[in-house]
């Protein structure tokens, strides 16, 4: 009985399961190098001309542009909002603790079309027309609850006698901050910095109701998947982003291990 | 001011006001403008701010509301028992098969942290009349016509679904299993139970709060999906979601379009209480 | 306590990987005794005692319960039962459900179970709490109901894993009595695994020693103080006094040795002892060693020294001598009768030992 070794019935379904997970994302890419416009077997022959179709296209490089910089905004936002809360959680104990930290967690578990249509009709009963300012202030909102966890992991490993060490060796608040915290938790930063920045520049409800007339990547896509003859390029530009975002985040794993085996 | 900040409640609040301040606002704010909205009617462009029941009772009463309400929480509960069901055994294996641990809860995250909008747009390549399941069915010889059951209905939402947010059922249970003592299991072996029996004796029990934490967190979103509903999910798979934009976009009818969300709400919130509730009290009557 | 073998161990043997845990064990217990496997941690004794769980198999040898095998029956089939080190009370579940967990599988009915989950916290002391939640319940009273989950199910063996290192000092002590009360009272055989001399030797009718793997000596607790079989059983067990000796004439059980320090004795042959040689080592328990400012009468060894050291430990007090000619210090412990410390640092003071306190621990060699 002990030598009879049981069928892994489980590690089959793992690797079942991984397929699924991977199917769909490894398909796009696939079918961008396709040299036919439908997306269906037997597959043609390989071309990079969808690719170089990419080049040149005016709105497509704005909406780029457009997605860059509500990327970039929102990550620093949301991570020096996160960094601060995560930094209070960790350290303090205080009165309404738990309500801030249920508070910040929200945004992941109301429904994303909810959100997308209060913010804007708050936004227009404010008098803010849609922008990439309006985009901006609900990624914010989204990435939020990321940066916290990440920033609380980051200060959970971080030892408080290193701060009280500098503190003792006469060092001032801000410098102890600057000279010892922030260099520590420095690898939590950067993946946070990350992370929201990937939220937003996959975004697509908020930024379908709140970026007006300027389009993120995201709503530009999806004005795209309605024209049949476009589905190549878009595929083409949707692998990209797969790319970006897979190593972006890969990128962000990395410092947040780093983070916490600096501890 | 600078006394208030020496004591640890001070310096907590200060550090964290602007973060939960920012989320507070934005999830208040909105919300007060959306009662306000959903007693107006509007008229056109024109706001009517007379304060009216109107939009509740057309919301009650109009039969689309309450059937796409009713198939959005169906579909939700669906995609969640799917998603759930379809995670427990990935999460138990790394929490109890596997030594590399960390890779595969990596291998799990990567695809989720591509977009959403992307995968749910490559569903429907697969699934599509002459799309790639059906071409690859067709050219090996499987199916002689392709499959017309696979897209444009709740079946495909249910699925696109539960792909999308299989990490976030596989997180919270992986991390209940994890917690658990494997003196927990031993004990239950020497009582007597094989492996079965002690699975749905003291596993499953002691990760209920894992599964009702995935739930909600598939289940509440999952309602007002709309991403996946429009691409996928054809004229029977539509939800409540895609009604709500329509008021907020082509229809222009705001005040309707905020009572459909107040009243999504008010449902998902009742649903999801109900679930807990039941949830916990069939974890406790496991003895 | 019968002369009926429970559990027969033969030539057990456990490796994880290159490393041999548990070594050609041969263990044979008695029917209703209290049992004890004592050693350092990383000695292999809960290894032992999950094989005989069925919590880990046996690469080598058998392992029977009552007459049964038990190579081919999972630990969910064996009679015997378990109070783990950290009890492992089912968080999920109350107090009489954690103590019916096991009964509910052998199709009682609810009467039934209701009585004798009862009837089992009755006896560990903890009648009417069946309703208490599991996190309500204090560190003593988890080892009571861990204890009642086991004992309900009326096994032939009871294991327990260091079931007393979570409590504190007071309560460990108080538990120590009960529960060999109430193994006295069930007669049933338990076999506990315990790091903890003290604890082994004030509930145990037997003890096994081991070290590295290996069973070194099983005896009753007198006869382990008395005669333990070398120097590492010796130091594990109580403290002792190693001194050098060399043989110069035996016969009849007796033998006549030279003592470092004490000169000519004449002490027992220690049966426990495997191999002798003329180089041998003896020890002196501390509390055998009589102490005084003048030469005190009636002893068959002496020495002169001076303290080095004084060690006030509230029942006793021990002294540290140092003595000419030999390497170490020699501890001496002298109960505390009137609230005195006789001696001081730098005291000279003499040391008598009796033939009988000077224990045999074989060739020096061997050690």
């Amino acid at each position: 009985m002990k030598l009879l070794t049981r069928f892994p019935w489980l590690f089959v379904y793992a690797i079942a399961y991984l397929v699924f997970l991977y199917l769909p994302v490894l398909l796009l890419p696939l079918f961008s190098f396709n040299d036919g416009t439908i997306v269906a077997f037997p597959m043609k022959g390989f071309t990079l001309k969808w690719y170089a179709g990419l080049g040149g296209q005016e709105t497509l490089l704005q909406a780029m542009v457009n997605s860059l910089i509500v990327g970039i905004v929102t990550a620093l936002v949301a991570t020096s909002l996160g960094l601060f809360a995560a930094r209070a959680y960790v350290r303090y104990r205080f009165k309404g603790k738990e309500l801030s930290e249920g508070l910040v967690m929200l945004p992941l578990v109301i429904p994303g079309i909810i959100v997308a249509s209060s913010m804007l009709v708050l936004f227009i009963s404010l008098g803010l027309k849609p922008s990439l300012t309006t985009v901006v202030l609900g990624h914010v909102f989204l990435a939020l609850p990321f940066a916290v966890s990440i920033m609380k992991s980051a200060f959970d490993d971080f030892d408080q006698s290193l701060e009280e060490a500098a503190f003792d060796l006469g060092e001032s608040i801000i410098g102890t901050f600057r000279r010892v915290t922030l260099p520590i938790v420095a690898p939590g930063i950067v993946a946070s910095l990350l992370v929201t920045f990937t939220v937003s520049f996959d975004e697509f409800v908020l930024a379908f109701f709140l970026s007006g007339n300027q389009p993120t990547l995201p709503v530009y896509i999806w004005s795209q998947i309605r024209f049949p003859a476009k589905l190549p390029n878009t595929l083409a530009l949707g692998s990209l982003l797969l790319l970006a975002s897979v190593l972006l985040l890969l990128t962000a794993e990395y410092f947040r291990r780093r983070s916490t085996k600096s501890a | 001011m600078p006394g208030v900040l020496k004591t640890e409640t001070g310096k907590g609040l200060a550090l964290s006001a602007p973060a939960s301040l920012y989320v507070g606002l934005l999830v208040a704010a909105p919300l007060a403008i959306l009662v306000a909205y959903s007693f107006w009617t509007q008229t056109y462009v024109a706001i009517d701010k007379t304060l009216t029941w109107a939009n509740y009772i057309e919301a009650a009463t109009d039969p689309l509301v309450r059937h796409l309400m009713l198939r959005s929480i169906l579909i939700a509960g669906a995609v969640t028992l799917a998603t759930v069901a379809l995670a427990y055994p990935i999460a138990y294996f790394i929490a109890f098969r596997t030594q590399k641990k960390t890779l595969w809860l990596l291998l799990i995250t990567i695809p989720f942290w591509s977009s959403y909008l992307l995968r749910v747009f490559s569903w429907k390549l697969i699934l599509g009349f002459n799309g790639v399941m059906n071409s690859a069915l067709l050219t090996t010889g499987a199916i002689d016509e392709p499959l017309t059951f696979l897209l444009y209905n709740e079946f495909a939402v249910v699925l696109t679904l539960a792909h999308a947010w299989a990490p976030f059922a596989i997180l919270p249970i992986y991390v209940s299993l994890q917690k658990i003592d494997r003196a927990y299991l031993e004990a239950a072996t020497d009582l007597g139970c094989n492996r079965l029996e002690r699975f749905f004796r003291v596993t499953l029990p002691l990760t209920v709060p894992g599964i009702i934490a995935a739930s909600l967190i598939i289940f509440i979103p999952t309602v007002g999906d709309y991403v996946t509903p429009s691409l996928v999910g054809g004229s029977q798979g539509k939800m409540i979601a895609n009604l709500m934009q329509v008021q907020f976009g082509a229809a222009n009818n705001w005040p309707l379009g905020a009572t459909l969300s107040l009243v999504a709400m008010a449902s998902v919130g009742a649903v999801a209480i109900g679930f807990v509730v039941i949830t916990t009290a069939l974890g406790r009557r496991i003895r | 306590m019968s002369d009926q073998n429970i559990i027969e161990i033969s030539g057990v043997e456990k490796r994880f990987g290159t490393f041999t845990a548990v070594s050609d064990l041969n263990l044979d217990l008695k029917k209703g005794e209290f049992f004890s496997l004592l050693g350092p941690s990383g000695c292999g004794k809960t290894t032992a005692l999950r094989m005989i769980a069925g919590f880990q198999d046996n690469d080598k040898g058998s392992i029977s319960i009552d007459g049964q095998d038990m190579a081919d029956i999972p630990a969910n089939k064996r009679p015997a039962n378990m109070v783990f080190q950290s009890y492992a009370i089912f968080p999920h579940l109350n107090v009489g459900d954690n103590v019916a967990f096991g009964l509910r599988k052998l199709g009682l009915s609810k009467a039934e179970i209701k009585t004798r989950v009862a009837e089992a916290l009755g006896m560990v002391e903890l009648g009417g709490l069946e309703t208490r939640k599991a996190d309500e319940l204090s560190g003593g009273q988890r080892q009571r109901v861990a204890l009642a989950r086991a004992l309900v199910m009326r096994p032939k063996v009871l294991l327990l894993d260091e079931p007393l290192s979570a409590l504190d000092k007071n309560l460990r002590e108080a538990m120590q009595l009960e529960m060999r009360r109430l193994q006295q009272k069930l007669g049933i055989t338990f076999v506990m695994v315990t790091h903890d001399q003290y604890e082994a030797m004030t509930m145990s009718d037997r003890i096994g020693v081991m070290f590295a793997g290996k069973l070194a000596q099983v005896d009753r607790p007198d006869v382990l103080y008395a005669r333990p079989c070398n120097r590492q059983v010796a130091s594990f067990i109580g403290g002792m006094n190693f001194l050098q000796a060399r043989m110069v004439g035996d016969g009849g059980g007796q033998m006549d040795v030279d003592v470092q320090g004490f000169g000519k004795l004449t002490i027992g042959v220690n049966p426990n002892v495997e191999i002798h040689d003329t180089d041998l080592l003896v020890g002196v328990r501390p509390e055998q060693l009589e102490i005084g400012a003048e030469k005190p009468d009636g002893y068959d060894g002496y020495l002169q020294g001076e303290v080095s050291d004084v060690a006030f430990y509230g029942e006793s007090v021990h002294y540290h001598i140092r003595a000419a000619g030999l390497d170490e210090t020699l501890a001496v412990a002298v109960p505390n009768y009137f609230h005195t410390v006789d001696h001081q640092r730098g005291d000279t003071v003499w040391l008598g030992v009796q033939n009988a306190s000077v224990i045999d621990l074989g060739a020096r060699e061997h050690q």
